[in-house]
């Protein structure tokens, strides 16, 4: 768990960055940073591994406030991503991805293991890519790399500054379905940086909206920041197709589905009922009859249905 | 006599006035004055250059370098009774001499180092001396080693100057050659130095491509080039 109380940070020129910040993020959940340039999210999120210190407030994580601890055996316990993976280019990845393990003290043959493992689980064959230099490697698989070397020595919590930033849309989608497939496994507490509302919406099981200055204005699940946001600078902020990008993230409501129920036939859709109202719309648009069969209840839906299921789906 | 006869003449390659001796005298000087040089400007631009700090000394130092005229200061050192002629005037003035090169180049490399990877290195738990030695020096390598190597090569070119405040080396010929009004002697001297010169180049050159981690060698090789030139002439 880390929990920030009270944070402030003025930087010498006399810029707050972030402004009295409280927060508090469980164990295992993924708390997206999320506002326009400037909002102090970075600051934020480097305070938490004292890179930059608090000007005042305390941060603690798992317990125990930060300050108390050795600041170098803090960092090797917390995972640290950043924009352009800032791989060392004179190691080799094997290399890369075991610096903190080395820097823990662990034996060779333990590296050895852990590195390729943590190699396997972010897709990147050791054999093929193990060897390599990060020049010879692509922008996506550097930042995999980059993934591989601040989970290695299994830190409980990583930190992660737009990691997925300087890559292309498409790589980027892939880099972000795969984190999550990830984090369904390991199943770490992370910070994630981003001034994409759409990727905090698609990662983070919590979303904290700064404004410019440092203010924390909302901190919520996705959907709830999505379909009431606390302020105009939030509803602004998450964009006029907030209704929709909130289907995404709210589940089907399997108890405000009505009676009617249909058979499995051609031309009608199935949507299990794990799905989001998204795919439900899309499947209902979609079928020539207008109608979707969510699965396995097989109850009936139509187009016009979505806007009572999204009211049901209330946060 | 002609050039080639003079290189010819075992007379030439024994005792205590020949090529064998003379040449070792030149390294001598040359290594002294560079490890004086190493001693000095290494701590002193991988502090700077660690810290971020002192930019404009580390890059003007070797403005200044370049300005002072390498004989005066020679003259002048020869001159303080403490100093006096022969070889310690002649290493302290090569040693000042080698100074700039090395310390702007250290200070240009520490300093080109990637922030993203500085930070990413401090980070993930690296001390500040662990960044300096795992990381900074061993990205800068190639700047580091292509100021040594220059500021080398123009040592043992120079160390032939240290002939005039009484010293050893190859310079002996030429210095001896003018007051013997010997042009032979002059010229055999002036060839020997250069070549002495070629060979620090090659062997250096070859120190630095052996020294520079491997990541680095094939992506970078254009843009250290390029670096060298601002470290060079700014
Ligand atoms: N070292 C510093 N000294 C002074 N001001 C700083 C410093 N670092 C950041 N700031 C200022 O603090 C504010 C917050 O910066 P921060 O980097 O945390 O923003 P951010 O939300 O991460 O922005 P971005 O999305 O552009 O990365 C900005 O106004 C920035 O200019
Ligand atoms: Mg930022």
């Amino acid at each position: 768990m880390i929990s920030l109380q009270d944070v402030t940070k003025q930087y010498p020129d006399g810029t707050v960055a972030v402004h009295d910040l409280t927060l508090e993020i469980d164990e295992g959940v993924i708390c997206a940073l999320v506002g326009p340039s400037g909002c102090g999210k970075t600051t934020t999120m480097r305070m938490i591994n004292r890179l930059i210190e608090p000007t005042s407030g305390t941060i603690q994580v798992n317990g125990d406030d930060v300050t108390a601890l050795d600041v170098q055996e803090l960092r090797r316990r917390i995972g640290y991503v950043i924009q352009n993976a800032g791989l060392f280019p004179h190691y080799t990845v094997r290399k890369n991805v075991a610096t903190v393990c080395r820097l823990l003290g662990w034996d060779e043959p333990r590296i050895a293991d852990r590195v390729d493992e943590m190699l396997g689980l972010v897709d990147l064959d050791p054999d093929t890519f193990g060897d390599r230099y990060p020049h010879q490697l692509s922008g996506g698989q550097r930042q995999r790399v980059g993934v591989a070397r601040a989970l290695a020595a299994d830190p409980p919590v990583l930190l992660m500054d737009e990691p997925f930033g300087a890559v292309d849309p498409i790589a980027r989608e892939r880099l972000q379905d795969e984190f999550l497939a990830l984090h369904q496994r390991v199943r770490k507490t992370v910070v994630l940086v981003t001034h994409d509302i759409d990727e905090a919406v698609k990662l983070g099981d919590r979303i904290a909206v700064m404004r410019q200055g440092g203010y924390l204005e909302q901190f919520d699940r996705p959907a709830a920041v999505l379909g009431f946001p606390t302020s105009d600078f939030v509803a602004d902020f998450v964009g006029s197709d907030r209704a929709i990008k909130r289907l995404r993230v709210s589940p089907i409501p399997d108890d405000a589905l009505g009676d009617e129920t249909i058979e499995p036939v051609p031309g009608v859709i199935e949507v299990p009922v794990t799905a989001s109202l998204y795919d439900l719309l899309a499947a209902t648009l979609q079928a020539d009859s207008g109608v979707a069969r969510v699965t396995p209840s097989g109850k009936a839906v139509r187009v016009g249905d979505i806007d009572r299921l999204m009211m049901a789906s209330r946060p | 006599m002609g050039v080639i006869e003079w290189f010819t003449d075992p007379a030439n390659w024994t005792g205590e006035n020949g090529i064998p001796v003379r040449t070792w005298q030149q390294i001598e000087i040359s290594l002294a004055a560079m490890a004086l040089a190493l001693i000095v400007a290494l701590p002193v631009a991988l502090t700077l250059g660690h810290l971020r700090k002192g930019v404009f000394l580390a890059t003007n130092i070797g403005n200044v370098g370049r300005a002072v005229p390498t004989l005066g200061v020679l003259t002048i050192l020869a001159s303080i009774p403490e100093i006096g002629i022969g070889n310690l005037a002649a290493i302290l003035a090569l040693a000042l001499f080698a100074i700039p090169p090395v310390l702007t180049n250290t200070y240009t490399g520490l300093a080109g180092v990637d922030d993203e990877v500085r930070d990413a290195a401090r980070g993930m738990g690296m001390s500040g001396m662990g960044i300096l030695a795992r990381v900074e020096v061993p990205l800068a390598v190639p700047l580091i080693a292509a100021g040594i190597r220059t500021a080398t090569v123009q040592v043992v070119a120079t160390a032939s100057l240290a002939a005039l405040v009484g010293s050893g080396g190859l310079g002996r010929y030429v210095v001896d050659g003018f007051a013997l009004q010997d042009n032979t002697l002059i010229i055999a001297g002036a060839i020997l130095t250069a070549a002495l010169a070629v060979v620090a180049e090659l062997v250096l050159a070859g120190v630095q491509r052996w020294v520079t981690p491997r990541g680095l060698r094939e992506q970078s090789r254009a843009q250290i080039e390029v670096q060298e030139i601002p470290a060079a002439t700014h």
